[in-house]
């Protein structure tokens, strides 16, 4: 898509609180929601801030990342007693311990299980393409078109909105072929994916590359990591983009400086938009510009 | 990352009271917003003056000499001195280059001809050499005006020629009616066509005023913003001073992580003598 610098005709901002993620934990900020109390703390909080969507991963007793659908119902189900903020699952799970102590990659009938959650949750994301996924040692990410077609088919049936993450420009070309075959709906809601070992690197550049092979009418925001989240953040918010922060995408607030809470992010994201005069979109706005029924 | 150069570009000389109340007109004028910015975290102030009867936009040294000196006595700002005239009614090339006899840090310098202020804004080859030489010879640093790619290309042949020293300093001026867009691709498409090693800052004119600073902010490049680049503070709502703008950038900034360079430290990161001209080195 095109990308004109106009404020006035950019739609309101929807923030997404990414709180917990399902590669580090407490042990690199002790500030990390873990437990399903602390994550819905956490999205009351960011949602009382501005924040419309929550991407929720979740832990077990220990905080060790989890596929475990028990628990996600119990946060599903806790972030919702708090408060109306979108709850998004995250369907790559992350990395998992297994009894034997090994961590890897979650499996793909975890993942598909996903799609059976009770309460559901109101987003799921996909994952367009295939790729080492550099922060697991010799580990694929395996999102074969198939089993992406039929995951979505899952979503649909108990309609459940989904967000494509593209981990880069081929991604984004694989999302168009499941609206080809006609099961994607339009408008597809990108998420690019920029900085991860493995995939395209982030950069203003390799986001506007990205950005250019998106079709007209489509929404998308910018997930990077670390030292990247904060530019590449503002960088798509004076685009017209949507944006999303939070612990899973940074542990430090600034260099040197670990984040207090998912809050402090989010309120630091409504501080600039505002500078930069872009309204925050509501909850209710947020649904239904993300075909969420509710 | 360098700390952040920001330039305010106070008065312009195209736009009128007649659409903004809040221009700078007089010498007195133009010296109070340029300390307001300076006070603000400005570096530089690109200056242009103005007939304070009619208010139009002349080249006339000796309301120059009315700015340069009290902002020389009062602060340690870097003067940035304009030598376009009045795009549209161009005037004598000698004309468009007294203002460098005040030994202002650093001069525009337009590298090129384009359509503009509803005529055609005429930079001549000729006038460039001059211009080039003139500031080689008083110590003045071209800030480098492109309006569209093409004038990086001039650019980087004078630099071949020996006439633009190095670093050089890009001023990109995006979103002109005939000149370069102001969008991201058009931003970074000029970032990599720059020589290696060249600063450059960047203002969009009008509505990308502040994302196309944003971006500057957060691509490692420098700002100029200001009432002759955007008479707007946000959406219908004019920009009362030159200050304002300056403010929201410099918070922004701080949200963001990056420094802001005091003049001296932009005289540094642009390789200009310490402190020159100024009263109080």
């Amino acid at each position: 898509m095109n990308v004109m610098l106009e404020i006035d005709k950019m739609d309101k901002l929807i923030i997404t609180v990414a709180t917990t993620g399902g590669l580090h934990d407490k042990s690199v900020n002790p500030n990390l929601p873990e437990q399903p109390d602390e994550i819905a703390q956490d999205a009351y909080d960011c949602y009382n801030a501005g924040a419309a969507v929550h991407h929720i991963h979740v832990r077990d007793k220990l905080g060790r990342t989890t596929g475990d659908l028990n628990v996600y119902s119990e946060v599903i189900s806790a972030v919702k007693a708090k408060c109306p903020i979108i709850t998004q699952i995250g369907n790559g799970i992350g990395g998992v311990y297994r009894a034997d102590g090994s961590f890897e990659v979650a499996t793909q009938e975890e993942r598909m299980d996903l799609t059976t959650i009770t309460p559901k949750p109101d987003m799921l994301t996909i994952n367009c393409g295939t790729f080492q996924f550099g922060y697991i040692p010799d580990t694929t990410f395996y999102n074969p078109l198939q089993w992406n077609l039929e995951f979505l088919k899952k979503c649909y049936e108990r309609d459940i909105a989904v967000e494509c993450e593209c981990y880069d420009i081929s991604h984004i070309e694989n999302a168009k072929e499941m609206v080809r075959q006609g099961v994607l709906k339009e408008p597809v809601h990108y998420s690019l994916v920029l900085g991860i070992k493995g995939g395209i690197p982030a950069s203003p550049q390799m986001i506007s590359a990205m950005v250019g092979v998106i079709p007209e009418g489509s929404s998308w925001q910018v997930i990077t990591i670390s030292k990247q989240q904060v530019p590449s953040t503002i960088m798509a918010m004076c685009q017209g983009a949507n944006i999303r922060t939070g612990m899973e995408d940074n542990i430090y607030y600034r260099k040197g400086e670990p984040v207090k809470s998912n809050v402090q992010l989010v309120e630091r994201m409504v501080r600039i938009a505002r500078e930069l005069g872009r309204e925050i979109a509501t909850v209710d706005e947020a649904k239904e510009r993300l075909g969420i029924k509710s | 990352m360098d700390k952040l150069i920001i330039t305010a570009a106070i008065t312009g000389s195209r736009n009128m009271r007649n659409i903004s109340p809040y221009i700078p007109y007089t010498p007195e004028e133009i010296v109070q917003s340029s300390i307001e910015c300076w006070n603000a975290g400005a570096a530089i102030v690109h200056i242009h003056v103005r007939d304070p009867e009619s208010g139009l936009g002349t080249q006339d040294p000796e309301l120059f000499k009315q700015v340069v000196e009290p902002l020389r006595e009062q602060t340690d700002v870097i003067v940035n001195l304009t030598t376009s005239g009045i795009a549209g009614r161009n005037l004598p090339m000698e004309d468009r280059l007294k203002s460098l006899e005040l030994r202002p840090d650093m001069a525009s310098f337009d590298a090129g001809s384009i359509n503009l202020g509803g005529g055609v804004f005429i930079n001549p080859p000729d006038f460039l050499d001059l211009a080039a030489n003139e500031m080689k010879r008083l110590h003045v640093k071209p800030e480098i005006e492109v309006f569209d790619s093409g004038m990086v290309t001039t650019a980087v042949a004078l630099r071949d020629k020996g006439k633009l020293e190095t670093p050089l300093y890009f001023q990109f001026v995006l979103g002109t009616p005939s000149g370069a867009v102001a969008t991201p691709k058009s931003l970074l498409h000029l970032t990599e066509i720059i020589p290696v090693n060249s600063i450059w800052s960047v203002t969009g004119i009008g509505r990308a005023h502040l994302p196309m600073a944003m971006m500057a902010l957060i691509m490692g490049g420098h700002i100029r913003l200001g009432i002759e680049d955007n008479l707007y503070y946000k959406q219908r709502v004019l920009a009362k001073t030159n200050a304002q703008f300056v403010v929201r950038i410099a918070r922004i900034a701080r949200e963001y992580g990056r420094e802001i360079a005091s003049p001296d430290e932009a005289r540094a990161i642009l390789g200009l003598s310490k402190g020159k001209g100024s009263k109080k080195d």
